[in-house]
């Protein structure tokens, strides 16, 4: 992910644990909205910006 | 990407969570009602020891794989000042030294006639107790320690 976090300092920051933000990126787990909002959050982005991709 | 559920999947995991306590509970009144009928030996309870000792192993297992207590360590160290490591360590004596003393208590009261029989029952029981304990501890520590490494599974 981009803002140069880490997982672990991103897992950090949400407050989740680092296998949690490992499992989202490989697509392997479904955040609840309210944690992809927080990930969005930390880092300064939207969830368009995070989440959002053309079939 | 087909879409399931959440609302619904959540759910059922939730009544799942609650039938196995609810299993859990009935089996523990079980025993309690046996105890009462047939008295206070413990035979006839096997099958009740039996299931919860096994569905106990089969839950710490699995959380162990799946890597949940070790997810749980980092998420608590992480925000505490106290590791988990050393907060298990400091409850698992606590525990040991209180069941050590009602031990001791118990030994005084029930079988000491004079104050210092009193005294010397209570030091002796509850010595003898903690030394009991010690190894037992000394295992369940070492275990729990093994257990919040990462597991097999990660998802």
């Amino acid at each position: 992910m981009e803002k140069d976090l880490s997982q672990e300092e991103l897992a950090k920051q949400v407050g989740v644990a680092r296998q949690t933000i490992s499992l989202i990126e490989s697509g392997k787990y479904n955040p609840s909205l309210n944690l992809c909002i927080a990930i969005a959050k930390a880092l300064s982005k939207t969830l368009d910006d995070l989440f959002w991709y053309e079939e | 990407m087909k879409v399931k559920d959440e609302r619904l999947e959540n759910l059922r995991n939730k009544i799942g969570r609650e039938t196995y306590f609810l299993t859990i509970y009935l089996i523990a009144l079980s025993m309690v009602i046996k105890k009462f009928v047939h008295g206070p030996e413990l035979s006839g309870l096997g099958s009740e020891f039996l299931i919860l000792i096994i569905s106990g192993v089969y839950y710490a297992v699995r959380y162990w794989q799946m890597g949940i207590l070790a997810d749980e360590v980092e998420v608590h160290d992480r925000s505490n000042r106290l590791p988990m490591s050393t907060k298990n360590v400091v409850v698992g004596l606590g525990a040991g030294v209180i069941i050590s003393l009602i031990f001791g208590l118990r030994s005084a009261v029930v079988y000491a006639s004079t104050g210092q029989e009193k005294i010397f029952y209570f030091f002796l029981v509850f010595l003898a107790a903690f030394m009991i304990y010690i190894p037992v501890f000394l295992v369940l520590a070492l275990v729990l320690n093994l257990a919040s490494r990462k597991g097999g599974e990660s998802n």
